[in-house]
């Protein structure tokens, strides 16, 4: 029963790139609201949490659960079967999130960026989608970029563009897999002041993936350390920022820092 | 009526024969249009705008012109000028001169690709226009675009048998002639598709493993 | 240059022939680009596959010699097909084989972030292909397309070989009449010209308009 207060249930999950073990028996929960820091070396395994839990990986062993749904497979009269197209889509629906490469649709502007999933996959009214993106791009503050294409926008303001597409949806849990690292540094803060907003906010599961510490320490209620496919710290940020139980953490941050 | 295949076996040797005239028709078809693909190439690259642009419009136009039309003329206008050939010998320049079109665009890319540097260079050494060609800027333009010749090459194998139009010994005329002397046209003309189908794969395998190759360098 | 003047109504009836079989093929080639390139795309092994066989046949064998089959040996199968079909089908299907090269070509140059994008905001797959993919995709597809219409254009004259009084034949009957070889030839071949610059710079219209629509696009 405690277990279905996790929005999010990984357990024992192993995960390979042919010979690459990139996660290893890997365990991760997190509850509704937690707005959740994952650090840790590139090649650790971060982005491919995110991306299993956005269902573009398959994993090789474990389990994996969503708001107390398995994502892999299904209940069909009490037996487990493989999930199906239906079953995906009913999970994802309760799954956003924004990419280092921001991934914003060329053709259409950021405007109907937002709008398209909310009319074809929701089914919301085009007039009400409309709405409610322009809401949106007010929130992320590009109110008067409704119009422009991803090209006409800096990195910065494509960025906020696919926040805005993301919740747009209404997911519960929001996934950002480094979500700076593809901007030039004056860009980054315009960014990060959308999450600090939506973190303070909204109740929404988050999940970064970022390498700014100090703003995982403002931000985060919990801070993940991983490394080689394992967490090694799991804590509050102060706990493990300055009294890390691991010697690889204590490097790791050690050498964040001196970049800073 | 069925596919006789012993009647199939029996008239391929004579198919095999009109398969080397083919090839062969290829093969030279294909050395003339590489010289005068290359030498489109370098005259489209001449200071004179008019003249570059003359041989702009020469190479389109033969492009965008059905071969079969090109063939036709070479074989019936060309004698009223006193141009007379063979109908093979037609057919060879005239599938020369088709593909010439389409090479000189390929050198022509091949050559582009290479840096100006490369130009700088050569002209800091003082060497020579010929020599900056010939040793410079062609040996480094050729090689990459070498797969892109190759399906050419196999393009041009599949359009031998539009000399079958002007009486050319080639596997569809052989095949057609098989067919109006025994009424059977299933048999050789299945088999010259499966031959076309065996020669093409196999030289498409063969100019994969070439890319490949390029593109590991 | 009056008598060279009277000798172009009947190349045009056949041009009118030329381009009728032209636009038919066209249609056919169009259909099974689409269809045959997501064919190849598909993770069932059997389609892919049969795509597969379908482009391989028709590109490694020659035109001719498959509008040679289909008009004289097929009908030996029972089935008989009249010229026009013969050509409009055949031509069709050997440059629908390319264009499902070309097709399947430009939706794999479609960055993969564009499909998890699409994944991560809950489009089924094949909403996906239509509205985020394809989209992108076409306009890299339409100058590959340009050329194979050109390609198209030239392999109609192979028809007048399977006696479809098109242009190329037309020229050869009035060739064989007058004996005027050169004059005939030359403005049979400039005629083709002609239609080829028409339609590429039809291309290059249509080009722009896609562009420009996929630019300006925005929600109605």
């Amino acid at each position: 029963m405690e277990e279905d207060d996790n929005l999010i249930a990984m357990k024992g999950v192993w995960k390979k790139y042919g010979k690459l073990e990139v996660l290893r028996e890997f365990n991760l929960m997190a509850s509704k609201g937690q707005k959740l820091v994952i650090l840790g070396p590139s090649g650790s395994g971060k982005s491919t949490v995110l991306r299993i839990l956005m269902t573009l990986e398959g994993i090789d062993s474990g389990e994996v659960k969503i708001d107390g749904e398995s994502l892999w497979t299904m209940n069909q009269n009490g037996i487990e079967a493989a999930a199906d197209d239906a079953h995906l889509h009913r999970i994802r629906a309760k799954v956003g999130m924004v990419f280092q490469g921001f991934n914003l649709f060329p053709h259409m502007n950021a405007l109907r960026n937002i709008t398209e999933a909310m009319i074809h996959v929701l089914g919301v009214p085009k007039s009400e989608a409309r709405e409610r993106a322009m809401a949106l791009l007010d929130e992320v503050g590009l109110a008067g970029r409704a119009e422009a294409y991803p090209w006409q926008l800096s990195g910065g303001q494509r960025q906020r563009v696919a926040i805005a597409r993301a919740l747009a949806l209404r997911p519960k849990i929001m996934l950002f897999d480094e979500i700076t690292s593809a901007l030039d540094p004056e860009l980054v803060g315009e960014v990060l002041n959308v999450l600090r907003k939506l973190a303070r906010e909204t109740d929404i599961t988050m999940l970064i993936v970022t390498h700014h510490m100090s703003f995982a320490k403002e931000i985060a209620d919990r801070v993940v350390f991983m490394d080689h496919g394992e967490i090694l710290e799991d804590g509050r940020p102060e706990d493990v920022m300055k009294n890390p139980a691991h010697e690889r953490t204590r490097k790791f941050l050690g050498t964040v820092l001196e970049n800073v | 009526m069925i596919f006789d295949w012993r009647f199939a076996l029996q008239i391929l040797p004579e198919l095999m024969r009109a398969l080397l005239v083919t090839v062969q028709a290829t093969l030279a078809g294909f050395a003339i249009a590489l010289v005068l693909g290359m030498a489109w190439a370098l005259l489209r690259r001449s200071k004179s705008v008019t003249f570059s642009r003359t041989v702009f419009w020469f190479v389109e136009f033969i492009r965008s012109t059905p071969l079969l039309v090109q063939v036709y003329f070479m074989f019936f206008a060309l004698p009223e000028y006193g141009l007379k050939l063979s109908p093979l010998a037609t057919g060879v320049a005239a599938l020369g001169l088709h593909y010439s079109a389409y090479l000189s665009e390929v050198f022509r890319a091949g050559i582009e690709a290479v840096p100006r540097g490369q130009w700088e260079a050569a002209r800091a050494l003082n060497m020579s226009r010929y020599r900056t060609w010939t040793r410079v800027i062609l040996p480094q333009a050729i090689p990459p675009v070498t797969p892109v010749l190759g399906n050419y090459l196999i393009a041009m194998f599949k359009d031998t048998p539009m000399l079958a139009a002007i009486t050319v010994m080639e596997l569809l005329q052989s095949a057609k002639l098989i067919g109006a002397q025994t009424f059977r046209y299933m048999e050789p003309l299945t088999l010259v598709g499966l031959l076309f189908l065996l020669v093409s794969l196999m030289s498409s395998f063969i100019i994969r493993r070439l890319e490949n190759k390029f593109n590991t360098v | 240059m009056s008598s060279t003047l009277s000798l172009l109504p009947p190349l045009l009836a056949g041009l009118a022939v030329t381009l009728k079989i032209t636009a038919g093929a066209a249609i056919v080639a169009l259909v099974l680009s689409f269809a045959a390139g997501l064919a190849r795309l598909s993770p069932r092994m059997w389609i892919s596959f049969s795509a597969l066989v379908y482009i391989d046949i028709f590109r490694g064998t020659s035109a001719l010699v498959q509008l040679f089959w289909a008009y004289f040996a097929l009908p030996l199968f029972g089935v008989r097909l009249d010229a026009m079909t013969v050509g409009i089908l055949v031509l069709g299907l050997n440059i629908g084989a390319y264009g499902a090269e070309v097709t399947r070509g430009a939706i794999q140059s479609i960055p993969k972030g564009q499909w998890e994008a699409a994944t991560a905001l809950n489009f089924t797959a094949s909403q996906a292909m239509r509205r985020i993919i394809m989209p992108q995709a076409l306009v890299a597809m339409l100058p590959p397309f340009g050329n194979l219409l050109i390609e198209l254009l030239k392999s109609t004259a192979l028809v007048s070989l399977i006696t479809l009084s098109e242009l190329t034949f037309q020229g050869q009957v009035l060739r064989s009449a007058t004996m005027r070889s050169a004059e005939i030839l030359a403005l049979t071949l400039i005629l083709y010209f002609i239609t080829a610059q028409l339609l590429v710079l039809f291309v290059r219209i249509a080009e722009r308009r896609l562009t420009h629509n996929l630019d300006q696009g925005g929600i109605q």
